[in-house]
């Protein structure tokens, strides 16, 4: 088991967020009063929320499957594919906007998608006497996320309107499967003679948590025609494991298969179109 | 007004963003030490463990395990030391005695286990440290073949052995320093064949082992499943020249597998009718008489293998006592039975495997009151390798009703 120091990583990184959201809180410059912009001054937005994200698990701590008795267990050390695989998430955007800054809400579906792979090997005192195990392993989480960002616009004014926001965010994990692909090489007869099993598809819900972590990006909301539509590109970055420490699954344990301590830290790039809550007459009345 | 709403609002968004915070914070994690399951390779193609028993030790568990040796046909004796999460930590492979037997007991950080000298085939106490040092090795003179033993409520070591001269089983209690304390052997039937089969038992322990076991009922009574008569028997002995009370088995095809006393002259029994297996949470046994374990028979356990290794304990739950056996299925997993220690019902049931097969070889309580299940698992299908599954209290308390 080897443990990463990732507090310093962390506080650092927290520090990061709040100079951008400094930055952006630095960046506002008061706009001329108009009647429309008064009234935009505070306002409710709400929409729908859609993208993609990629996914880097990241061992925060390592386990290994089996406790060798003989040999180093780094050498059961997983090989993660980082940001590898595309996810989705979809769910609502909704929006509370006063003077240059939003605090925005965004809960939602997500599903990400991570893998890695690990082999083994059994050698004995005959030249034929080896075997090796290989597994591909495809972890997909379903989450229900609930992003909490404030937005900083960088620009008030017009029609294009660029944003930084930092927050945090929260994620309930509601399914959880693992599909593992097996291949095995067996050189008993002379020659390699390589096989695949079929592969293990098991639910791994009571192998996760619900995880935390704090996130931030940029983004831009495009003011044309009766809607507003944002297009942002976000950063998020747990705190807590998604990964419940330990804890080993019958169905894949004689595989060698083991969850590491894992962080997960993703890309995301969504599009949302929103609403206002209030609308105006020709007057700038609040309707 | 409408700059009261807007505080509201802000304010209601930081009580969620806490909430986020605090929620992510109170997470219940079972920490590695009170749960785990490990599975401790060996990369030796040639290599397979049958491991006997475990014990916790200050700082983690030492597994008892046998080994294939080049130079004998008995199993050689391989020690191995785990952290308190069950992490390898080490081994001993190099004590020159064969045929280990369960338990392993721990006495004042001292492991204590049985034996056998492999040309004398004299029983022989080994004790080690923590660190796997050995630092109890005595032969005991006069007593070959050892098949089981358990300890008394006095420290004593209770030895079931086979005398191959006078064809006797012989139960014997033996100091912790190894000196022959009283015993007493029992014929098994001169003439027959049996000593084969306890040759048997040593040579090829996966095919059908037989369920030696002994123990004690009280102060100066004991019992022990073995040979007796030309029947695979439980006996009840007050270490005097006859029985006080016999279990008869039938031949060695039918008789009990595993046995819990609990209070008096109730026992938990797990017993065997030819390939068919049954337990009983709680049966009044006649100590004192003849008896046959065909009468206990009450059905078939479908689910449990023919033959299968089983063992019992008991178990303090939140809920109550349980009667805990451990046993293997058809489909290679081990399975245990939870029993209602006072209503005798079935209170829950764990299944230990699913897409490999295990095999069973101990189950002990721990000193957090977590259970130890010791058993092999096949990894890649194939090679035999020792698992060691701790379940928290917790998790049993979740589990039985």
């Amino acid at each position: 088991m080897i443990r990463k120091d990732f507090s310093l990583g962390n506080k650092l990184l927290i520090a990061v967020f709040l100079f951008i959201g400094s930055f952006a809180a630095i960046g506002q410059k008061k706009p001329p009063k108009n009647p429309l912009e008064s009234f935009l001054d505070t306002q409710f937005w709400l929409g729908l929320k859609m993208g993609v994200n990629y996914t880097q698990a990241f061992p925060e701590t390592r386990f290994a499957g089996f406790s060798p008795v003989n040999y180093d267990e780094n050498d059961l050390q997983k090989s993660y594919d980082d940001f590898s695989l595309a996810g989705a998430h979809m769910g609502l955007e909704m929006n509370f906007y006063h003077r240059g800054f939003s605090a925005s809400f965004q809960p939602a579906f997500k599903r990400s998608r991570y893998s890695y792979s690990s082999g083994f090997v059994w050698e004995g005192t005959q030249v034929n006497s080896r075997f090796e195990t290989n597994l591909q392993v495809e972890q997909r989480l379903d989450l229900i996320e609930l992003p909490l960002m404030i937005k900083g616009d960088i620009i008030r004014r017009g029609k294009i309107r660029p944003f930084l926001m930092v927050g945090g965010f929260y994620s309930l994990i509601t399914s959880a499967q693992k599909d593992v692909e097996i291949t095995q090489t067996d050189f008993s007869s002379g020659t390699a003679l390589p096989s695949s099993l079929n592969p293990v598809s098991v639910g791994v819900k009571d192998l996760f948590e619900n995880f935390y972590g704090v996130a931030g990006g940029a983004g831009v909301n495009l003011d044309y025609w009766n809607i507003r539509t944002v297009v942002e590109i976000a950063y998020k970055h747990s705190l807590s494991t998604a990964t419940k420490a330990g804890a080993l699954q019958n169905e894949l344990a004689a595989l060698g298969e083991v969850n590491d301590g894992i962080e997960l830290r993703d890309i995301s790039v969504s599009l949302s179109f929103v609403f206002p809550f209030r609308f105006i007459d020709q007057q700038f009345k609040a309707l | 007004m409408r700059r009261m709403k807007i505080a509201l609002l802000e304010k209601g968004s930081i009580l969620i963003f806490a909430a986020f915070i605090f929620l992510g914070c109170s997470d219940d994690e079972v920490s590695l030490s009170e749960s785990f399951l490990k599975i401790y390779d060996d990369s030796n193609f040639d290599l397979s463990y049958h491991p006997i028993d475990v014990v916790e030790t200050i700082d983690g568990f030492i597994i008892l395990s046998g080994t294939e040796l080049t130079n004998s046909d008995f199993q050689g004796i391989q020690l191995i030391k785990t952290d308190e999460e069950g992490n390898y930590v080490g081994q001993n492979s190099t004590i020159d005695y064969v045929a280990p037997i369960g338990e392993v007991y721990m006495i004042d950080s001292i492991s204590y286990f049985f034996a056998m000298n492999s040309s004398t085939l004299q029983a022989v106490l080994v004790g080690v440290n923590p660190q796997l040092e050995v630092t109890v090795d005595v032969t005991i003179g006069g007593i070959d073949y050892p098949l089981a033993s358990a300890l008394t409520s006095s420290n004593e070591l209770l030895l079931l052995s086979y005398d191959p001269i006078n064809l006797t089983s012989e139960i014997s209690l033996i100091g912790l320093d190894g000196g022959f304390l009283d015993g007493e052997d029992y014929t098994i039937g001169a003439g027959s064949d049996i000593e084969a089969q306890i040759i048997d038992h040593y040579l090829q322990r996966n095919e059908n082992p037989y369920p030696f076991f002994c123990g004690e009922i009280s102060p100066g009574n004991y019992y022990f499943n073995g040979f007796y008569n030309f029947s695979f028997s439980m006996v009840f002995t007050d270490l005097s020249a006859a029985p006080t009370g016999v279990l008869q088995g039938q031949s060695t095809d039918a008789g009990v597998r595993a046995a819990l006393p609990l209070s008096g002259s109730n026992f938990a029994i797990a017993g065997f009718q030819f390939d068919e297996n049954f337990q009983l949470s709680s049966t009044a046994l006649n100590t004192t008489g003849l008896a046959s374990s065909v009468d206990l028979y009450p059905g078939d356990m479908a689910e449990l293998k023919p033959y299968t290794p089983t063992k019992a304990i008991s178990y303090s739950s939140g809920s109550g006592e349980l009667t805990v056996f451990a046993a293997e299925t058809k489909g290679r997993r081990i399975v245990l039975h939870f029993y209602d220690a006072s209503s005798g019902e079935v209170a829950g049931i764990r299944q230990i495997g699913f897409q490999n097969p295990f095999t069973f070889a101990s189950i002990k309580v721990g000193t957090d009151n977590s259970i130890l299940v010791l058993g092999t698992t096949f990894v890649a299908d194939r090679f035999e390798r020792i698992a060691l599954n701790k379940i928290s209290s917790s998790e049993i308390t979740a589990l039985v009703r």
